[in-house]
């Protein structure tokens, strides 16, 4: 049912791109058959994506997919990174705020995640360039590798790493706010549970009460919700990766809209409609993992 | 007004939010008597940090333009997407939810259907889409922003819409006749649209904040200035004239904690039985809405 989805919202606009963006396309129209009526540039775009040509890119003067290829890595990389450090971050100050309720780190953690949700992710981007790179030096102005950098494999990898510190803490911080108080709401829900209580009349110690009985049961909501925001996190990534100058797909989204190239656009917004059904299945599937009950197969 | 003493008793934190708003409503209406000329004028001398000339206190941008004077200008700007926004999700997303909560049956099927369709699309990348599309404008901008933000509200009044869809009065009002839209406009909706007044506030935050990425973006209306398109004009200048990136984050900032704490604040207020609990608790912390 999902798949069908993505593929009716581009139809629409491709029938909307085509006939709204003359003014770039001028005269390489005939060229590029944009002079067809809206209704036969719909079906040849169909018909290429049931054969995933994407098309190509007159700006860039390369397929489509070509392109979109080259960027994955990059985008994917910084996405993990940051995804991996607001799970991990935000799961550990949500359980030590849920633990400590009312106290010095739950506070904290109101105030950070208020405060975070209310600026903009590129301005804190910007502000950790001017602190991080331009007045401390700690870390890279921008870009993903350095010209000449160390030699070897693992002189790259370091590379990289130095250099995505910046654009993976920005684009976590949203997410590690928002995880952290899912995982505050949820924990705070299944301290109240009886066999919580039971737990403690066995003696068992509060550290493993948290991991095992409490944060075990929290999880779903937080799993939940984190599948729903990464929908989300390309469009985040789009504006991290045009402050740090990272040479992924969000990037590659940013310079289509500025050179008004609809076509790889709209397959750049294709490509994020599959990452979402991937991380649904994903998320289904882990389901499945965490608790029990839930049987993959009905 | 016994319930604003009370308001502003129990959750002072709504008082610093519509404290915040109304400041910031002053200077975005009193923009035009402040600084009457063209804040895209040149008007000083080049690159001057704030706090330095008593003319310009917030100091001048790389063209010798006034900060003050294009923040107050980009307040009106950021401020009437903001809410304008706001006013269109808020209208699709009630009519939406409470068409299908009324309802039911197969129309409330295919009305959710469709605003789960709308939640699981990349808002931001189709915001994007949308003002590139239809040429960067602040109608484009305020349409592009409204056209992703509605399905919370609707979800929401549709929850609300179904609860009271079999209470008395509403069975009470059919019995005498009247026509659905009459009941839906004057019974039901009155009395569920508390909870999505405080989204609608969330909503407002949400679409400066997205109005303001457009605007860094460079996808803002080319003929005003936005405190986004500051930020972005002033990016190239980051290394050395970091202060003209800084004045309008905070600006953002600032409006977006304001309609946040608000929120906060009428949420608590329109719910006493939460208000006593927070109270007994002795825990006044608000913004979970």
């Amino acid at each position: 049912m999902l798949k069908a989805i993505p593929g009716d919202l581009v139809d629409v606009i491709a029938g909307e791109g085509g006939a709204a963006s003359p003014e770039y396309m001028d005269m390489l129209r005939a060229q590029f058959g944009l002079d067809r009526p809206d209704w036969a540039q719909f079906l040849a775009y169909v018909r290429q994506l049931g054969h995933f040509d994407l098309g190509y890119s007159f700006r860039h003067n390369m397929p489509i997919s070509q392109l979109i290829l080259d960027r994955l890595p990059a985008t994917l990389l910084l996405i993990g990174a940051a995804v991996a450090l607001a799970v991990g971050l935000g799961l550990l100050l949500g359980a030590l705020a849920a633990r400590f309720r009312g106290g010095l780190v739950d506070q904290a953690v109101s105030v950070f995640a208020a405060v975070v949700f209310a600026t903009p992710v590129f301005w804190i981007g910007l502000m950790a360039i001017v602190l991080f790179a331009v007045q401390l030096r700690w870390f890279p102005l921008g870009g993903m590798t350095q010209i000449g950098g160390p030699p070897g494999v693992l002189g790259a990898v370091g590379d990289i790493a130095y250099h995505l510190v910046l654009p993976a803490s920005t684009l976590s911080l949203a997410y590690l706010a928002l995880y952290a108080r899912v995982t505050r709401a949820a924990m705070g829900e299944v301290y109240d549970l009886d066999y919580v209580r039971t737990a403690r009349a066995k003696g068992i110690s509060e550290a493993r009460i948290a991991i095992r009985h409490v944060l075990r049961n929290a999880l779903l909501p937080v799993v939940t919700l984190s599948g729903l925001q990464l929908g989300s996190v390309l469009g985040g990534a789009v504006v991290v990766e045009t402050v740090f100058s990272w040479p992924g797909m969000g990037r590659l989204a940013f310079e289509a809209v500025s050179d008004r190239d609809i076509n790889l656009l709209l397959s750049l917004f294709l490509c994020n409609s599959l990452l979402v059904i991937v991380m649904s299945l994903v998320i289904d599937l882990l389901y499945g993992v965490l608790d029990p009950r839930v049987e993959l197969a009905s | 007004m016994s319930r604003f003493i009370a308001l502003a008793r129990t959750n002072p934190s709504a008082l610093v939010g519509l404290a915040l708003l109304l400041a910031l409503a002053g200077v975005a209406t009193g923009a035009g008597v402040l600084y009457p000329g063209d804040p895209m004028a040149m008007v000083g001398p080049r690159s001057l940090w704030p706090l330095r000339d008593a003319a310009f206190p917030l100091g001048t941008d790389q063209l010798g333009r006034d900060v003050a004077a294009q923040l107050c200008h980009a307040a009106r700007v950021s401020l009437s997407i903001g809410v304008g926004a706001a006013i269109l999700a808020t209208m699709i997303g009630v009519s939406v939810g409470a068409l299908a909560g009324y309802a039911g049956g197969r129309l409330d099927d295919a009305l959710t259907r469709l605003s789960e369709y709308f939640q699981t699309i990349p808002t931001f990348l189709f915001s994007m889409v949308l003002v590139a599309v239809l040429a960067p404008s602040i109608g484009s901008v305020t349409l592009a922003i409204g056209l992703t933000a509605w399905p919370e509200i609707a979800r929401l009044t549709r929850a609300e819409v179904f609860r009271i869809r079999r209470a008395d009065y509403v069975l009470a009002a059919e019995t005498m006749g009247l026509g659905h839209a009459r009941i839906i406009a004057t019974h039901i909706l009155p009395n569920s649209l508390a909870p999505v007044i405080v989204m609608v506030s969330a909503v407002v935050a949400h679409a400066i904040l997205v109005e303001a990425a457009l605007a860094f973006l460079g996808l803002g209306d080319p003929n005003t200035i936005s405190w986004g398109s500051m930020i972005g004009n002033a990016r190239p200048l980051l290394r050395t004239a970091w202060y003209l990136t800084a004045l309008p984050g905070l600006a953002i900032f600032v409006a977006v904690m304001g309609f946040v704490l608000l929120g906060g604040g009428v949420a608590d207020l329109l719910n006493p039985r939460m208000r006593v609990r927070r109270t007994s608790a002795g825990e006044l912390r608000g913004g979970d809405a």
